[in-house]
C-alpha cells in the first residue's frame, strides 16, 4: 500500500502578534498533514491557537500578527512564498474557508443569491466538475439553485432573493457551506461551523458535512470545541493547548485511549446522557494567559499527573502507537 | 390549580406575546395588529428546593420565559403564582421589589453581564446596598465572603471585568446574584458561552451553592446533556408550548414526545457504538411562524408521526407514568 | 483569548483565607491617553498648539502693555512691527492685545456654551433613550424642529429675540448643540441599555435614576466628548460669525468676530487684521482638531471593546 501524500503539511508552524511591549506566540511550532478527502479535526479551547492556525494556512493573518516561522506545503506549493495575487487565487477556489458566525460572514445589503452568484463566477475552476455546480452546461443561476439544493435547503428559488437578517442562524451556516463549496475546494477550513447553532440543526450540517465529503472528496479541516461534534464527523483529530499540540491521532484511537491528561480531563468532564454522576470531573485552574506561559508543559499547572519535569521542560512528540503521538513526560 | 404550598413557583397559562413592528403607515390604516407568541399557555410548577430544567432550542420561548419572572418582560395573560402570591395582578410594579427580593438571574453572556466600567466591588455592591441595606462597614466584608463563596480570591474584587476570563466573570456574576440572598436563581444558559473545561466548574459549583444555600433552581438550557446533569425535573419547550415534562431520569430512558426523541437522536455522542453521523435518519426541520401559530400542536409540521388533526385540535396533557406527561394527540 | 492581567487566581480547592487586598496596579487612565497621543503625530502637533494657545492667552497680555480698548488714533493702521506684533487697527489698537483678548472671550464661550448643552443633551438623551414611548416622541420631534434650522440661523434666531452679548452667544451655541449631543445620547443609551448588565442591574434592585446615570452614563462618555472636541472648534466659528455680523458681542470688546469686522473695512490698506486674526482662528481650530482626532483614537478602540463583544 502506497504512503499517501498529503494535500497540505504544515510543519513547526509558528505565528505571533506583536504588541508594544511583547510579542504573543499565539500558535508555538505546530505540525501536522491532511491527506486528501479525509476530516480532520482540531479540538481546542480559547487561546489553544485553533482559528490562527486556520487563518495562517490561507494566511488570512493580519497586522499585529504574522507567521514567524514555518512551512505550509499546499499540493506541494509553499503557501507563504505565494504573493497576495496567487493566494487570492488559492482562496476560495482550492481551499475556502467557512467563517463562525454566519450572521455576520454574509453582507447584509446583497441578497443570498447575488452573493452565491458572485463567488461562482468569481472562482469558476475550469473542468471541475464533482458537484453539479461546477458544471458549466447550467447557467449561473442554475448552478445557483443547485447548490442550494446539494446543501438541503427546500426551496431554493425563493431563498435566493431573500436577504441575509430574513434568515435563521441555520439557513445562513449552510449558504455559507454552499459559497464554500462553488467551486468544488480540495481542502474546506471550517471554523466552528456549528456552534452557534441548535442540536438539530447541528446534526443535519454535520451529516452534510459528511456527505460532502463522500460526493466532492474535499478533504476537511474541522475546527471546533466540542468533542462530540469531532467524534461523530472527523476521522483524526488534534488536540490543541495553549498554541501546542498536546495529541494527535485517529478518532476512535484517541477517544478510546486518550493518552493526554488534557484529553482525559476534556473527556471526563463532557457530560454523558447515559451516565450518572453526582459531581462533574472538573480540570483545576484556569486557561492560561499567553502573556504568561510556564516554561514546561503548558498544561502542567493544571495537570493532576504532573512530573517535577514538566514545569521546567517542554516534552517531546512522541509516537506511542501507530499514528498516535502525544507530547507528554508521561511516555518519555 | 390550588396554590400548593410546596412550590415556589406557579404558572398558570402564561402567554407573552410581543408586537410586530408596525408601519407608521400602518398605524394609520388601522390594519390587524400582528403578534409573536413566544409564550403561548404554558403552566408547570417548581418545587421547592428541586432544580428544574427548561430545555428548548432558540425561539422556543425559554428566555422569554425566565424574564419574565422576574417581570423584566410583560406577558399578556395569565398568573404566575410566587409563594402563593400572584405577582401579575392588579399593578404590576408594585410587585417588583418583592418579586426582584426572591427571584434572580444568571445571564447567558459573562461578557455583557457586568459593566465595563465598574469593578467587581462595585458592581456585587449593588445588590447590597439596593436590596440588603448592608451597612457600610459590613459591605466589603460581605463581598470577600461571596468570593469566596463561588471559588474567587478577594483580591478579585478589585478587578475590572475585562481583567477576568469567561469562568471568573460568570463566577462573580453568580456571586453578585447570590448577594441579593434569593430563594429562586434562574441560571439563563450560564456555561453554553464558557470554554469546556470551565463548564464543568461552574456546572459544580452550582450544585454546592444549592445546597449550601437551599436555593431552588431553574436551568435554562439548549443542552439536554447539560440540563440532565442538573436538573431534578425537565421541561421540553418548543414554540412557546411544553412538549412533555418528567423527572429528568425517566426523560431520557423513557422519552416520549417526538420533539423530545428527535432532539436526543441528534445529541452528538462520545460512545464509538452510538456514533452514527452518517446512519442518521435525515431530521426534517420545518420552521413555523411565531405569528400565526397553528391553533394545535407546534411541532406537527416537522414531526414524522403527524396525523391530519395535529395542525388543527388544541393539544391536551396526558399523564403516562408518575409525574411524567406529554402534549401530543398520539396518547389522548 | 482570555487574557489575565493582574494577579487574580482563582484555584479551585487552594483557597487562600489570606484577605491580603493587593489593588493591582494599573497605569493611569490619562497616562495611557499621553502615550497615545504622544505616539500619533498629528495628535501630538495638536496637543502641542493647544498648549501653545492656551500659553498666548494666559500670559500674552504680559507681553505688551497696551489696552484692548483704548484708542490711540495716533497709531492707526500701523503694519506689524517690533513695537506692534500684529500691526494696529483703525483706531489704533494693538492688533495681538485684542486677538489675546478676543481669543479669551471666544474660548470661554465656546466651552461654556459646548459644556452647558452637553450636559442638557446628556439628560435629554438619557430619558428619551431609556424611556421611549411619548417622552422620547416629544424630545425628538422638538430635537428634529432645532435640526431643521442651518446652526447660523438658529443662532441668529435666539440673538433676535434675546438680545446681543455674551451671555446669549453663549446661549445660542448651546442651542444649536443640544439636539446633537441628545440625539448623540439617545443611540448611546439605546445601545447600552440592551446591554445584560443593565438588565442585571434593574432585578437587582437598582432605580431608573440610579441606572441612568450610575451605569449607562458612564460607558457613553466617549463619543460625547469627541462631539465635544468637534464643538467647541465650531463653536469658535460660530461665535466669530455672530459677532462678525454685530449681532455677538458688542464692542469695544474685542472678540474674534468682531476684529474682523473691523478689518474687514481695510482689507487693502491693512490686511493684517484680517490676515491675523484668521491664521490665529486656522491654528485654534487645526489644533482642537487634530487633538480631538487623537482623544477619539484612544477612546475608540476601549469603546469599541466595550460596547460590542
Amino acid at each position: 500500500m502506497s504512503v499517501k501524500e498529503p494535500l497540505l503539511s504544515v510543519k513547526q508552524l509558528k505565528t505571533v502578534f506583536k504588541t508594544r511591549e511583547t510579542e504573543l506566540v499565539a500558535v508555538d511550532g505546530i505540525h501536522f498533514d491532511i491527506f486528501p478527502g479525509e476530516i480532520l479535526g482540531l479540538i481546542g479551547e480559547s487561546g489553544s491557537g485553533k482559528t490562527v492556525s486556520g487563518l495562517s494556512i490561507l494566511n488570512l493573518i493580519s497586522n499585529p500578527g504574522c507567521v514567524a516561522e514555518g512551512e505550509i506545503l499546499f499540493k506541494g506549493r509553499s503557501l507563504l512564498n505565494l504573493s497576495e495575487r496567487e493566494m487570492r487565487e488559492i482562496r476560495g477556489r482550492e481551499i475556502a474557508y467557512i467563517f463562525q458566525d454566519p450572521t455576520t460572514s454574509l453582507n447584509p445589503t446583497k441578497t443570498v443569491g447575488w452573493q452565491i452568484h458572485h463567488i461562482l463566477s468569481a472562482k469558476r475552476r475550469n473542468g471541475r466538475e464533482g458537484f453539479r455546480s461546477g458544471n458549466e452546461a447550467f447557467s449561473l443561476k442554475e448552478r445557483t439553485q443547485h447548490l442550494l439544493a446539494d446543501v438541503g435547503i427546500l426551496s431554493p428559488e425563493k431563498v435566493i432573493s431573500l436577504y441575509p437578517h430574513n434568515l435563521s442562524g441555520g439557513m445562513l451556516q449552510r449558504i455559507l457551506i454552499a459559497m464554500a463549496l462553488g467551486s468544488s475546494p480540495d481542502l474546506i477550513i471550517a471554523d466552528e461551523p456549528t456552534t452557534n447553532l441548535d442540536v438539530i440543526v447541528e446534526a443535519q450540517i454535520l451529516k452534510l458535512f459528511l456527505k460532502l465529503r463522500d460526493t466532492v472528496g474535499s478533504a476537511i479541516l474541522f475546527i471546533t470545541h466540542d468533542i462530540g461534534v469531532i467524534a461523530e464527523t472527523c476521522d483524526r483529530v488534534i488536540v490543541l493547548y495553549a498554541g501546542k499540540i498536546m495529541e494527535r491521532g485517529d478518532i476512535d484511537e484517541v477517544l478510546n485511549h486518550p493518552l493526554h491528561p488534557y484529553t482525559v480531563g476534556l473527556l471526563q468532564s463532557s457530560p454523558r446522557l447515559e451516565e450518572e454522576k453526582e459531581k462533574l470531573y472538573q480540570i483545576k485552574g484556569e486557561l492560561p494567559s499567553l502573556l504568561e506561559l510556564p516554561k514546561g508543559c503548558r498544561f502542567s499547572p493544571r495537570c493532576d499527573r504532573a512530573l517535577p519535569v514538566c514545569a521546567e521542560t517542554l516534552p517531546p512528540m512522541i509516537e506511542v502507537q501507530k499514528d498516535h503521538f502525544v507530547s507528554c513526560h508521561l511516555y518519555v | 390549580m390550588n396554590i400548593n404550598r410546596q412550590h415556589i413557583i406557579e404558572i398558570e397559562d402564561l402567554k407573552v406575546y410581543f408586537p410586530v413592528h408596525q408601519h407608521i403607515l400602518g398605524n394609520i390604516f388601522q390594519r390587524k395588529k400582528e403578534y409573536i407568541h413566544a409564550v403561548d399557555g404554558v403552566s408547570f410548577a417548581v418545587k421547592r428546593g428541586e432544580t428544574f430544567g427548561l430545555v428548548g432550542e432558540s425561539g422556543s420561548g425559554k428566555t422569554t420565559l425566565g424574564r419574565t419572572l422576574t417581570l423584566m418582560v410583560r406577558p399578556t395573560s395569565g398568573k404566575i403564582f410566587l409563594d402563593g402570591e400572584n405577582i401579575l395582578e392588579g399593578n404590576i410594579k408594585e410587585h417588583e421589589p418583592g418579586v426582584r427580593k426572591k427571584i434572580q438571574m444568571i445571564f447567558q453572556d459573562p461578557f455583557s453581564s457586568l459593566n465595563p466600567r465598574k469593578t467587581v466591588k462595585q458592581a456585587i455592591g449593588v445588590p447590597l446596598k439596593e436590596q440588603r441595606r448592608e451597612e457600610r462597614g459590613h459591605v466589603e466584608e460581605r463581598i470577600i465572603e461571596l468570593l469566596e463563596l463561588t471559588g474567587l480570591h478577594p483580591s478579585t474584587r478589585y478587578m475590572y471585568p475585562h481583567e477576568l476570563s469567561g469562568g471568573q466573570r460568570q463566577r462573580v456574576v453568580i456571586a453578585r446574584a447570590l448577594a441579593a440572598e434569593p430563594e429562586f436563581l434562574i441560571a439563563d444558559e450560564p456555561v453554553s458561552k464558557l470554554d469546556l473545561s470551565i463548564k464543568a466548574q461552574i456546572i459544580n459549583l452550582f450544585g454546592e451553592l444549592k445546597k449550601k444555600m437551599g436555593l431552588t433552581m431553574m436551568f435554562i438550557a439548549h443542552d439536554l446533556r447539560m440540563a440532565k446533569h442538573v436538573s431534578n425535573t425537565i421541561a421540553v419547550m418548543y414554540h412557546g408550548h411544553l412538549m412533555e415534562m418528567a423527572e429528568s431520569q425517566e426523560l431520557f430512558r423513557n422519552p416520549v414526545h417526538p420533539y423530545t426523541q428527535t432532539l436526543l437522536e441528534a445529541i452528538p455522542t462520545l460512545n464509538p457504538e452510538h456514533r452514527k453521523a452518517q446512519h442518521r435518519k435525515d431530521l426534517k426541520v420545518q420552521e413555523i411562524s411565531l405569528i400565526n401559530p397553528p391553533q394545535g400542536c407546534r411541532y406537527f409540521k416537522s414531526c414524522a408521526n403527524a396525523k391530519k388533526d395535529c395542525e388543527r385540535t388544541p393539544v391536551k396533557r396526558e399523564n403516562i407514568g408518575e409525574r411524567h406527561w406529554v402534549a401530543c394527540h398520539r396518547f389522548s | 483569548m482570555s487574557l489575565l492581567i493582574g494577579g487574580s487566581s482563582s484555584n479551585m480547592g487552594t483557597l487562600a483565607s489570606q484577605k491580603d487586598s493587593k489593588v493591582p496596579k494599573r497605569p493611569h487612565p490619562v497616562r495611557l491617553l499621553w502615550e497615545q497621543i504622544y505616539q500619533s503625530k498629528s495628535a501630538l502637533i495638536g496637543f502641542m498648539i493647544v498648549v501653545f494657545v492656551f500659553l498666548l492667552i494666559a500670559f500674552g497680555s504680559f507681553l505688551y502693555d497696551y489696552s484692548p480698548t483704548k484708542m490711540n488714533i495716533a497709531e492707526a493702521l500701523r503694519p506689524p512691527s517690533p513695537a506692534h506684533l500684529f500691526g494696529t487697527d483703525s483706531m489704533g489698537r494693538d492688533v495681538f492685545t485684542r486677538i489675546i483678548y478676543g481669543t479669551r472671550i471666544s474660548l470661554f464661550m465656546s466651552f461654556s456654551g459646548i459644556l452647558l448643552a452637553a450636559l442638557i443633551g446628556v439628560v435629554i438623551g438619557l430619558i428619551s433613550g431609556y424611556y421611549g414611548g411619548v417622552a422620547d416622541n416629544l424630545l425628538m420631534r422638538v430635537s428634529d424642529f432645532l435640526f431643521a434650522f442651518p446652526s447660523y440661523v438658529l443662532a441668529l434666531f435666539l440673538m433676535v429675540i434675546l438680545g446681543f452679548g455674551i451671555q446669549n452667544v453663549l446661549f445660542a451655541i448651546c442651542l444649536v448643540y443640544v439636539p446633537i449631543f441628545s440625539r448623540l445620547m439617545r443611540g448611546m443609551t439605546q445601545l447600552i441599555k440592551a446591554e445584560q448588565f443593565v438588565e442585571a442591574n434593574i432585578t437587582l434592585g437598582m432605580s431608573d435614576v440610579k441606572i441612568m446615570f450610575l451605569e449607562i452614563l458612564p460607558n457613553a462618555v466617549s463619543p460625547i466628548i469627541v462631539q465635544g472636541t468637534i464643538g467647541i472648534a465650531f463653536a469658535v466659528v460660530l461665535e466669530a460669525g455672530l459677532s462678525f455680523l454685530g449681532l455677538g458681542v458688542q464692542p469695544p470688546t474685542p472678540s474674534l468676530g468682531i476684529i474682523l469686522a473691523d478689518g474687514k473695512e481695510f482689507l487693502r490698506m491693512a490686511p493684517w487684521i484680517v490676515g491675523m486674526t484668521g491664521a490665529m482662528i486656522t491654528v485654534m481650530l487645526l489644533g482642537f482638531n487634530l487633538l480631538g482626532d487623537g482623544v477619539r483614537d484612544y477612546l475608540d478602540p476601549k469603546l469599541a471593546r466595550e460596547i460590542r463583544r
